[in-house]
């Protein structure tokens, strides 16, 4: 028995200062109930209909008057009660009986899937997700009409509320993953968590590494394509970044472009995406280290060539560069912040201006502008935002190195590099998998993008040496 | 104490690069220099008769079971070839590629890379392995451009071999052997417990020894006797004397190819005594921090010429009783152990 | 605090570093240096390509000095930036000097890690001054004229592929003698020209050439050529012109006589009798060929018996097979005891695109 005072006293207390709060006294035969809702999160026309069932059903005096397609009949307490203001529903109070039923119609704001800005794509779907979590199961169920896909839903963030979201396919999922997902899901103590950033911060395994131990996507087919290959989706409310794990260094540079085109054409660029993530990391150390330590490996005609271009810069090439790279970043920088339009012209200024004046003026040698810029290509060609981050924040270190040390400052960090890389893991998976641990007949996947169905055959007609045409056929 | 585990596969990369790492630049010329011509043959020889040794490790491996003292004694032994190694590595580096930076700072940085991946999981070092692969592939190709220069005549007249020959040849080539006892250490990790059949041991000894037989072949027949009597690094040479239009100086990869080698090789000797310290002791993160400066500051005496030499040669002592005479006295120590054991 | 305090030790210690740094604008690649005198006063000249020194002139330095590192330090006195010799194109010794000791010479460049193995040797007629001189009228190819020239003959089979590395190999084997490319200045328009290969008797030139037909042949006879091996006579006042497609080479040996056999496939290239499908017509041709091709072979034979200079390599196979003819150390007195023929069969297997 809940007592009326409590209720008013409780709603005084934390709802007094929102003026969309709405409680209204209501007598339903003789009995007083309290409909509470927030006015800017329901449409008034769909819960007036539940409402007006509910209270027909209720008058008529049925048993189960709170149960209707769009509602809950629950006994209250004010943790509930509040959650579900929060959330948008309507609750109707009833002070005698100590129940309450919820009205779960919340009309929650939310943008059509438009294809997402930061991962496009040639070919393929240009749908992307949404800050509604609902429009992206939606979306996920389109693509993959499956009774496996598992939804789990935990409430975190004591003041946010924040609904975290797990999907998998029952059938597919990494199992011991998905525990200990749940486990860390479960530690996390946090008043307000609202973002996906947030979160991954509580989930990951080692949080200083540099490299993202999730992937993010805004891409439905993407998300779909890991949730079939065994991996776990999580979504935080409200964002549209699906978090997916546990994931391995080689899934970074996977795009959903690889499927969408060719065999050999996927193949072909998939390998060149592999070869940028070398470039970006050493291209600039590599460069350094050649030129202020081992020139003699130049060919004679090359090094004239190098040795004309660097001979009237005043600074020595690790400050020629971080400069370069400086300006790199700052273009970058600048041109996000800025609307579409306006951001292409700062990256011409910046890039062909900036870059052809310093030239000029003498600061950095032609060379050294080729370098930081097709490193700052290289950088780009990664199909995930973090991974590019991460790639462009590591050549600092090598650069450094290279300046002090050489090729043997670039030998000991890519070693250092490889170790951090082993000893990282995603949901306790290993990081560096197939390679580490070794499995030579998965390796190929790795670099090429083998036919997605090659077991099976397309016509068994012209010939029949194959075994598996020969079985079919008999 | 955590448990681990490997894979055949993990095992025989983990011995490949722990017996080839450091030393599989200077064998070639050791061994030519001892025994001319002939060395490929001895060579064969001496890798068959570790073929038979490592059977006998892997059929009695369950014997071999180290007290304290047998176990401090085989660290010592593992951290002095570690010494021995970083001096050599500092000291072809210095010749090579680095005349003026300090000793103490390039050993330190190898054994920074040695210190953090043995404080890291166990993967780490049963893996790591894994990254010299290409490399491995990379340098047989760069070996491959030198097969137009090989002069056939060199390799005769072979198969007259005096006892002479035969005294320092097999000396010499038991460098390419050192840190057989490494398979008895890992053997009883091996997974499931499965038995590990005579046809892969011999697989992973013909590979080695294909090895290490075409490197000798290699520099038996591009280089003249007296020139390789002057050049202790052979393979290096070798490489430097190759022309690739774009690229000058080979050797220098190649260097750091080798350095990568070394180092993880390193990082296995060291990992090897760690794991025997872990088995005596729970605690082992300060000794981890301990030994590793130990070992940077140890090679630091002996990077002069001759001592690099010498302190090799000894090693060819360790490896006769470490590789070889103790683990079978101890085999038959714990044999006979498990004879009076059934007997009661 | 224990992190604090190591991560300043890091600092100070990697602060101080770039030991090895040696940056590229600061250095003065030389392609080409040139020795004459003798050791203990050598003189050298070293070429400086203008774009090195970031003026448009080509220069070069005349030093004077007791040996080739003493003449490295001298230039460097000289030249406001460092000078590093690891892209040396090629190194020319003028005759008198090559007479002297040839290792003398090389040594430093074996020693320094540094240095590049894969430059050329040319031994020149006379004073080499005028030949680095030259680089003043190479234009741009200044980096790499004499290793080009070099290159282009072996091409042509004229030369050996002989470097740096392989010059020392056959200078410590005793088994083999070197032969390197012997070049002049043309009396007629002073260009530096090649005249043939100079031939040295272990460690010393002998004074002796072959002339680049001469040489040709050699190549032949090594069963070593390039990618073409051109050779012209004339039969009969009708020039032939042939290349040799293959080359097929036995040896026999009857104690110290040894006879060369050579089965070579030629391709005509220049025959203006044509009607080569005629049998008899061919088979003359042949004997043409054959005749004047072992009567050359013989003459090389001999010059290269009268200079002791066993550029075939006799004494390698002598080694490997013959131990009876073979001994250590003794070579260099063994090798003019040995009779040599050389005995050719030749086979017309094309004619080009004309019968």
């Amino acid at each position: 028995m809940v007592s009326y005072k409590e209720i008013v006293e409780s709603l005084e207390n934390e709802f007094s200062q929102a003026f969309d709060f709405i409680a209204k006294e209501l007598v339903w035969n003789e009995e007083h109930v309290i409909l509470c809702y927030y006015s800017t999160m329901i449409d008034t026309a769909v819960v007036m209909e539940q409402l007006q069932t509910i209270q027909r059903k209720f008058e008529a005096g049925e048993a189960e008057y709170g149960q209707t397609a769009f509602s809950e009949e629950m006994t209250f307490t004010i943790k509930q009660f509040r959650e579900s203001i929060c959330n948008g529903e309507t609750v109707i109070v009833f002070p005698k009986t100590d129940k309450m039923i919820r009205i779960l119609l919340p009309k929650i704001a939310s943008r059509e899937p438009s294809s997402p800005e930061n991962e496009y794509v040639v070919r393929g779907g240009h749908d992307g997700f949404v800050e509604n979590l609902d429009v992206n199961i939606n979306l996920i169920r389109k693509k993959l009409k499956s009774p496996d896909l598992k939804i789990e839903k935990h409430t975190i963030g004591a003041k946010s509320n924040t609904t975290v979201s797990i999907i998998y396919l029952t059938t597919k999922v990494d199992n011991e993953a998905l525990k200990v997902l749940k486990a860390r899901l479960d530690r996390i103590e946090a008043e307000m968590i609202y973002s996906s950033g947030q979160l991954e911060d509580y989930l990951e395994d080692v949080i200083w590494s540099p490299f993202p131990q999730f992937l993010n996507t805004e891409r439905p087919d993407r998300a779909v394509a890991n949730l079939v290959d065994g991996k776990i989706i999580i979504f935080s409310d409200s964002d549209p970044t699906a978090l997916i794990g546990p994931i391995t260094l080689f899934t970074f540079y996977e795009s959903p472009d690889d499927f969408n085109g060719r065999v050999l054409v996927g193949s072909f660029y998939r390998l060149v995406r592999l070869a940028s993530f070398f470039t970006a990391i050493f291209l600039p150390a590599f460069y350094i280290a050649v030129v202020s330590f081992h020139f003699e490996i130049m060919p004679i005609d090359l090094g004239e060539q190098v040795k004309s271009s660097v001979a009237n810069i005043p600074f020595r090439p690790i400050f020629e560069a971080l400069l370069l790279e400086l300006l790199i970043e700052l273009i970058r920088e600048a041109s996000i912040r800025l609307p579409s339009p306006i951001g292409q012209t700062i990256g011409v200024v910046g890039g062909l201006v900036i870059g052809d004046a310093i030239v000029a003026a003498g600061l950095a040698s032609n060379l050294m502008v080729i370098v930081v810029a097709s490193t700052a290509l290289a950088s780009f060609v990664v199909p995930s935002v973090e991974m590019n981050t991460t790639v462009r924040l590591l050549r600092f270190p090598f650069m450094v190195l290279a300046s002090m040390f050489g090729f043997f400052g670039i030998v000991i960090g890519s070693m250092l590099l490889f170790i951090h890389l082993l000893n990282l893991q995603s949901l306790n998976r290993p990081y560096l998998s197939p390679i580490i641990p070794f499995e030579p007949t998965k390796i190929k996947s790795i670099f090429f993008r083998l036919p997605y169905y090659k077991q099976v055959p397309q016509q068994r007609n012209f010939y029949l040496f194959s075994k598996k045409g020969k079985k079919k056929h008999d | 104490m955590t448990k681990w585990t490997l894979s055949n596969k993990q095992l025989f990369l983990f011995l490949f690069i722990l017996q080839t790492g450091t030393v599989f630049i200077s064998v070639q010329s050791r061994v030519i220099k001892a025994a001319e011509q002939n060395s490929w043959l001895i060579f064969i020889a001496v890798s068959l008769f570790h073929l038979f040794i490592l059977h006998i490790f892997n059929k009695y491996y369950k014997y071999f079971q180290l007290n304290k003292f047998e176990k401090w004694l085989y660290q010592i032994y593992w951290y002095t070839i570690v010494v021995t190694f970083l001096a050599y590595i500092d000291f072809i580096l210095e010749v090579w590629a680095f005349p003026q930076t300090p000793a103490y700072i390039v050993i330190s940085l190898m054994v920074i890379v040695s210190l953090y991946a043995n404080l890291s999981k166990y993967a780490v070092a049963l893996n790591i392995s894994v990254i010299l692969i290409p490399f491995i592939v990379i340098f047989l190709a760069m070996l491959s451009l030198a097969t137009k220069d090989l002069i056939w005549t060199n390799l005769f007249p072979f198969g007259q071999i005096d006892s002479k020959q035969w005294i320092d040849g097999v000396g010499q080539t038991m460098y390419a052997f050192i840190g057989i006892e490494a398979f008895l250490i890992l053997r009883p990790f091996v997974e499931d417990k499965k038995e590990l059949k005579f046809r892969s041991i011999a697989l992973y000894q013909l590979i080695l020894t294909l090895f290490f037989v075409i490197t000798i072949l290699y520099v038996l027949l591009f280089f003249s006797l007296e020139e390789i009597k002057i050049i202790p690094v052979t393979i290096m040479y070798l490489l430097k004397s190759q022309e690739i239009t774009f690229l000058q100086r080979l050797d220098l990869f190649f260097t750091y190819i080798w350095m990568t080698w070394s180092v993880i090789s390193v990082v296995l000797f060291m990992f090897l005594g760690l794991s025997l310290y872990k088995t005596m002791y729970t605690r082992s993160i300060k000794f981890t921090v301990f030994i590793h400066f130990l070992v940077s500051i140890l090679p630091l005496f002996l990077i002069t010429r001759e001592l690099v030499k010498k302190s090799h040669d000894i090693l060819m002592y360790g490896h006769y009783f470490f590789g070889l005479l103790f683990p079978l006295f101890i085999m038959l120590k714990g044999w006979r152990k498990s004879l009076r054991e059934k007997k009661v | 605090m224990k992190k604090k305090f190591s991560i300043i030790l890091l600092v100070t210690v990697l602060l101080s570093g770039c030991w090895d740094e040696r940056l590229n604008k600061n250095i003065v690649s030389v392609p080409m240096v040139a020795f004459d005198g003798e050791v203990g006063h050598l003189k050298g000249y070293y070429g400086l390509p203008g774009k090195q020194r970031n003026t448009t002139e080509y220069s070069y330095i005349t030093v004077d000095g007791t040996s080739i590192e003493d003449l490295r330090q001298k230039v460097d006195l000289q030249v406001n930036e460092g000078i590093d010799l690891s892209k040396l194109s090629s190194i020319l010794i003028s005759d008198e000097l090559a007479e002297k000791e040839l290792y003398h010479l090389l040594d430093q460049y074996y020693r320094n890690a540094r240095n590049r193995l894969n430059t050329y040797l040319l031994v020149t007629e006379g004073d080499p001054e005028p030949f680095i001189k030259f680089g003043e009228k190479m234009g741009d190819d200044v980096n790499n004229y004499y290793s080009e020239l070099v290159q282009g003959f072996i091409h042509k089979s004229v030369f050996p592929n002989i470097d740096l590395q392989l010059a020392c190999s056959y200078l410590m084997d005793e088994a083999i003698d070197l032969t390197l490319p012997y070049v002049k200045i043309s009396s007629e328009n002073g260009v530096p020209e090649v005249v043939g290969l100079a031939l040295f008797d272990g460690q010393k030139f002998t004074g002796k050439t072959l002339n680049h037909v001469e040489s040709l042949l050699l190549q032949v006879m090594k069963d070593k050529i390039g990618k073409y091996a051109n050779v012209s006579y004339i039969d009969n006042e009708v020039p032939v012109s042939f290349r040799i497609n293959r080359i097929k080479r036995m040896m026999k040996w009857e104690g110290t006589t040894i006879t060369i056999d050579y089965r070579l496939k030629v391709g005509i290239m220049e025959y203006y009798e044509n009607h080569l499908l005629d049998e008899n017509r061919k088979k003359k041709l042949e004997k043409f060929i054959q005749e004047k091709m072992t009567s050359d072979m013989e003459k090389v034979v001999e010059i290269l018996h009268e200079s002791n200079t066993d550029a075939l390599g006799i004494g390698r196979i002598a080694r490997a097979f013959h131990p009876d003819v073979f001994k250590e150390k003794k070579w260099k007195e063994i090798y003019p005891t040995l009779t040599i023929i050389p005995k050719v069969q030749v086979e017309i297997t094309d004619t080009g695109v004309l019968d």
